[in-house]
């Protein structure tokens, strides 16, 4: 190689031109001014076509959209394609949560039905909902789906999904098996018919270690916040538990474990509401309000009495469960179906957690999730609906053998989950009838299904209930992440300091913040 | 040589090594520990019987499942997405050696035409080459997958090859920018002469510039494999099934899961990086050979 | 241009371009128009040609301020830190040494770990109840109790640091590593001739011939640091409050919890603009006026 080059350039003492960066100050301006250049211009040029497009593409202009999309995107995975063979197909849209169990069910349907066929979609965990709502907005949404609360009430407002009492009427048989509690989160509350049935519903229960209460000579959980108070001194204080009381802020936003479940436990005398009024006007900014009082109580246990941590306030859900579950806490508030995971083995505490009834009123946060069926399916006609109709019985209802069976069929996939994943059910008769006792003995192992009964009769209601929790104001998701979550977190972390004063101030501040978004929003809900 | 740059490499070496090899060694502890030894105050600095589960976990899910559901009853909450790290694995493998080639080969052809060759306009395209990188990944992922979903008629979401399409467009701008850099700081008087000697310019870049710029392209086929081994988000964007996704995204599914299994999490980072270490190793040979050996005495 | 020129400048530019021209203007421009649109996912009947209300609302928004703050904060740490380092580091991994060539190989280790490790290793090792940093500071004897590291302000926004530095450095320092092994030896040769010394050897002839590599460089990490966002995720979701809340995250939210399309273009285009900014500047910095040899 060296022997072809020419002859050395560089033997000089000073460096040839070439060497310098040949980047001079004009020449400098004028690349990155072509960069910017090129990017406005290729999007402002391309933006008038891009508005073009954008007419044909998934985006804005929704009628428009369907029709040419759907011609355009027929093969599209995960979307409603013509039937295979003579079959119809229904598509499940779920979460990653528990996938294996879930395919395993479509596929005994399959096995049970020639006429249907279940293909499940799996559109992530984090980005469910922004998955279907794209999937909805394209025009090509799943069959059926899961739902949270906080986004069912979106999914009827936009016309994207149907409720199912309106062409199955039947399906308000099932109203009478849920527990009360939660009977109307599956009503929608514009039309009051029954949009669908549950998956799941639990609560977000009080937890304790027992290990610990034993070690400390402690023979019964509290029953009031000052018997907790107590409880939690003498675990510290001999040694057992550094940090007893363990509050979680949970890890999606303002509705939260560490909020609701200790506004609800300390609202002696008062059953609400407890955040707004019925106009939507904040009520909690107020010295007297329950989540006044619960938040000053939290800022006393752990800024003055030691007694809590901050800990909780960065945990995610794996990390909540894995420090209850290996004996960081003492005393914990968590869904029901994590209490499964912290009390099985491997899990550090295996055997030693129970749960209990909340200290003060008893009460605690319901928690549940839906299936929705999309409008989409309506419109290709009664047999589609009605395979829709077929698999809803199945995943949420009671079937037999994979066919509908209201009288004698049983509640084939929640009792799945319930046995092989620790997700409870609400059907009041899953708890009574003898034909499941088998659900109540496979929780034994990590709950006393007594108690877990008793939780589940005594949550508050507050999903449909507007004036505990707007899930469908337009700004909420804006308001309850990005501002009330971090001024929460702030002043738990004692940033802006913990008098009362401060407590209201912090409160008053995202009072403001949503009524001012509040005033600005255009359907004004 | 002085002694006194001899203990200064030694301490310096001594210094990257740990900031590289400590992190990863914690990782190697925690994946032979069980939960409880992960989740214990003071942690275990190295388990007194080191534990394989989460190795064997990852490797064959399905029937690490099974044993567990035998020995512990009825409830298993570990990750069953792990059944696809295996396929995952090769799937990166494939799309990563896939891109090194796309990139060595039009990133050179690129870059040796805009550096040596004036023509109008050339400045502009490359700028708006780059310029599709000057934005967040997080606006454009919805437009990303509208394209692939109509891709000049054809519909290729959940393919590795719309995979591959992503990855080729988002590393091909730096690399090209690298060689730029490169070539430009090469005399073209060689290549002058070889031309006046009658190569053509496709014969000229092969025989003439390619070996000069070794280096180089050693560079963007490591920075080309390394950027598509490990990058998640569009991965993710434009895959459905997981027959068809990539090790980050099986990786990034375990992790997201609500019991966070941190054993199993960090057995399955170390077997992930391995090939691409592999990948490294083979380029670096190439690297070391470098035009200078020592710079600066 | 040469005469057959044109045939060869295809068939050097169509195969790079045909890969990155379809994935350029769409989405840019896809992006723009979004940005103009007041479009919320959550109610697609009220999409709206909004002109630059969504630039406005950004601006004006709760977060924008501390968000910038961390922004800023975060970029101005740790981009010198990734420049200097990975200088340090290549001037190290390129001189020749027994064990040169394992440590060139190791220091690119980083970064074959999916990123989603790395974080969890990071967060882990400054985990409330089980770190290894408290349980290492606790048998110091420098703390009592385990403190909650990523509770406190400055402490989550350094162990951010400290993640970053350790996923981001490998490329720089390969950067920079190829272009010094892409200095023609003649220089130094003649640069000992004429009795420059180490230091001015370096200083003239290393750092010049890397001016262009440092701008790359200077570029990439600035870019990734603006970008951040599954570090910022996984270990501290934006960190006490809001101060980790870099504008990724914030884009990344408006995008995928609020569901705001058009707020987050209109921050995305807003990182587009400061990017292009802070490029000029870094152009103009690094400009290179007549340089010489002598010292």
């Amino acid at each position: 190689m060296k022997n072809g080059r020419k002859p050395k350039k560089f033997e000089s003492t000073t460096i040839p031109s070439d060497f310098q960066s040949k980047i001079t100050r004009r020449k400098a301006i004028s690349k990155a001014g072509a960069a910017a250049l090129g990017a406005v211009v290729g999007a402002v040029v391309a933006g008038s076509g891009g508005y073009l497009a954008g007419l044909s593409q998934a985006g804005p202009g929704r009628v428009e959209t369907r029709t040419v999309t759907q011609t355009v995107t027929q093969t599209v995975t995960g979307t409603v394609t013509q039937p295979t063979a003579g079959k119809i197909e229904v598509t499940w849209g779920i979460w990653s949560w528990g996938v294996e169990l879930v395919q395993d069910n479509a596929a005994k349907f399959n096995a049970w039905n020639d006429d249907i066929y279940i293909k499940v979609v799996d559109y992530g965990l984090d980005t469910f909902f922004s998955g279907i709502s794209a999937a909805y907005t394209a025009g090509n949404p799943p069959t059926i789906h899961y739902s949270t609360p906080d986004v069912t009430y979106i999914y009827q407002q936009n016309g994207w999904a149907i409720d199912m009492e309106q062409y199955f009427p039947e399906i308000r048989r099932y109203l009478d098996d849920i527990f009360p509690g939660f009977r109307s989160g599956f009503i929608n509350p514009d039309t009051k018919l029954m949009s669908g049935l549950p998956y799941y519903g639990g609560a977000q229960p009080f937890m304790y270690n027992k290990r610990h209460l034993d070690a400390a000579g402690i023979g019964q959980p509290p029953k009031t916040w000052e018997e907790l108070e107590e409880q939690a001194r003498k675990i510290k204080q001999k040694g057992i538990c550094d940090d007893p009381i363990g509050i979680w802020y949970g890890s999606w936003g303002f509705v939260e474990v560490g909020i609701y479940d200790f506004m609800l436990g300390m609202a002696e005398n008062d059953p609400g509401p407890y955040m707004w009024d019925e106009n939507l006007n904040p009520i909690f900014n107020d010295k007297g309000s329950a989540l006044f009082r619960s938040l000053k109580w939290q800022l006393r246990m752990i800024h003055k009495e030691k007694l809590a941590s901050t800990k909780g306030v960065l945990y995610d859900e794996a990390q909540a469960v894995n420090a209850f579950g290996s004996g960081a806490h003492t005393f914990f508030w968590m869904p029901d179906y994590d209490l499964a995971f912290a009390n099985t083995p491997p899990s550090k505490e295996a055997g030693n957690l129970r749960m209990g009834m909340n200290p003060g009123t008893g009460k605690v946060s319901a928690i549940y999730r839906s299936y929705l069926v999309s409008k989409a399916t309506a419109d290709k006609g009664p047999r589609y609906l009605e395979a829709a109709w077929r698999v809803m019985q199945f995943v949420g209802g009671r079937t037999r053998n994979g066919k509908p069976d209201f009288e004698n069929g049983e509640y084939f996939v929640c009792r799945r989950l319930n046995n092989e994943k620790g997700v409870g059910p609400i059907y009041i008769s899953m708890w009574e009838d003898p034909k499941y006792a088998d659900i109540r003995e496979a929780i034994k192992s990590w709950v006393d299904p007594e108690i877990k009964k008793q939780v589940l009769f005594n949550t508050y209601d507050f999903f449909n209930d507007p004036r505990m929790t707007t899930w469908w104001s337009e700004w909420w998701g804006y308001w309850q992440a990005g501002v009330a979550r971090p001024a929460i977190h702030d002043l738990i972390l004692g940033n802006v300091g913990t008098s009362d004063d401060d407590i209201l101030r912090v409160l008053n501040r995202i009072a403001d913040e949503w009524n001012k978004k509040k005033k600005e929003s255009k359907t004004g809900k | 040589m002085g002694i006194g740059y001899r203990i200064a490499i030694v301490l310096a070496s001594v210094v990257v090594a740990f900031w590289v090899l400590f992190p990863i060694a914690w990782m190697f502890s925690i994946s032979l520990q069980t939960e409880p030894e992960i989740h214990s105050a003071p942690p275990t600095l190295w388990p007194a019987q080191p534990n394989y589960f989460n190795y064997w976990f990852i490797f064959d899910a399905s029937s690490a499942i099974e044993a567990r559901l035998q020995e512990s009853g009825r409830l298993s909450f570990l990750p069953a997405v792990a059944r696809w790290f295996p396929n995952a694995l090769v799937n990166s493998v494939i799309v990563g050696l896939v891109i090194t080639v796309i990139n060595i080969i039009a990133a050179t052809l690129a870059s040796y035409t805009f550096t040596r060759i004036r023509f109008r306009g050339s400045g502009l395209l490359f700028y708006m080459s780059v310029a599709g990188r000057l934005i967040p990944p997080v606006a454009i992922v919805v437009p990303y997958y509208i394209i692939i979903q109509n891709f000049f008629g054809l519909n290729l979401l959940d393919t590795l090859i719309a995979v591959i399409l992503v990855h080729a467009a988002f590393t091909l701008p730096i690399n090209i920018w690298i060689l730029n850099t490169y070539l430009s700081a090469i005399p073209p008087d060689i290549e002058d002469a070889a031309r006046v000697d009658g190569y053509g310019r496709l014969e000229t870049l092969f025989k003439v510039v390619l070996p000069v710029i070794k280096p180089g392209i050693v560079a963007i086929g490591i920075i080309s494999f390394m950027v598509s081994w490990g990058e998640f988000f569009f991965a993710f964007m434009v895959t459905q099934t997981q027959l068809s996704r990539t090790l980050p995204v099986i990786v990034g599914f375990m992790a997201a899961q609500p019991y966070k299994p941190v054993g199993i999490l960090m057995a399955g980072g170390l077997v992930a990086m391995l090939p691409a270490l592999v990948i490294i190793a083979i380029f670096r040979r190439y690297l070391i050979r470098g035009l200078v050996a020592g710079a600066v005495r | 241009m040469q005469k057959g020129d044109l045939k060869f400048v295809l068939i050097g530019l169509i195969p790079a371009l045909s890969f990155i021209f379809p994935f350029t203007f769409y989405p840019i421009a896809y992006a723009a128009y979004v940005s103009t649109l007041r479009y919320d996912l959550k109610y697609p009947e009220e999409i709206a040609f909004a002109g630059f209300d969504n630039y406005i609302e950004v601006l004006t928004s709760y977060y924008m301020a501390d968000s910038t703050i961390a922004t800023v904060t975060f970029v101005s740490i740790t981009v010198p830190l990734v420049v200097f380092i990975s200088l340090g580091l290549a001037l190290l991994l390129s001189q020749n040494f027994r064990g040169v060539g394992f440590l060139q190989w190791l220091v690119l280790v980083p970064w074959a770990i999916p990123l989603v490790d790395s974080g969890a290793i990071w967060k882990w090792i400054f985990d409330a109840n089980y770190g290894l940093f408290n349980a290492v500071l606790k048998s110091l004897g420098l703390i009592d109790s385990y403190v909650p590291w990523l509770n406190l302000r400055w402490p989550a926004l350094l162990i951010l640091v400290v993640a970053f530095l350790w996923v981001q450095l490998p490329l720089p320092t390969l950067l920079f590593l190829a272009g010094m092994q892409s200095i023609p030896a003649e220089l130094y040769e003649a640069a000992t001739i004429d009795g420059a010394r180490g230091w001015a050897k370096f200083r003239t002839i290393t750092l010049t011939w890397l001016r262009p590599f440092m701008l790359i460089v200077a570029v990439y990490s600035t870019l990734m640091a603006i970008w951040t966002f599954d570090l910022v995720y996984v270990i501290t979701a934006g960190g006490p409050g809001n101060f980790t809340a870099v504008i990724s995250y914030y884009t990344w939210s408006e995008m995928f919890t609020f569901l705001n399309f058009g707020r987050a273009s209109a921050l995305a285009f807003l990182v587009v603009l400061v990017s292009v900014a802070l490029i000029i500047a870094y152009f103009k910095a690094l400009r290179v006026g007549k340089i010489r040899l002598r010292a």
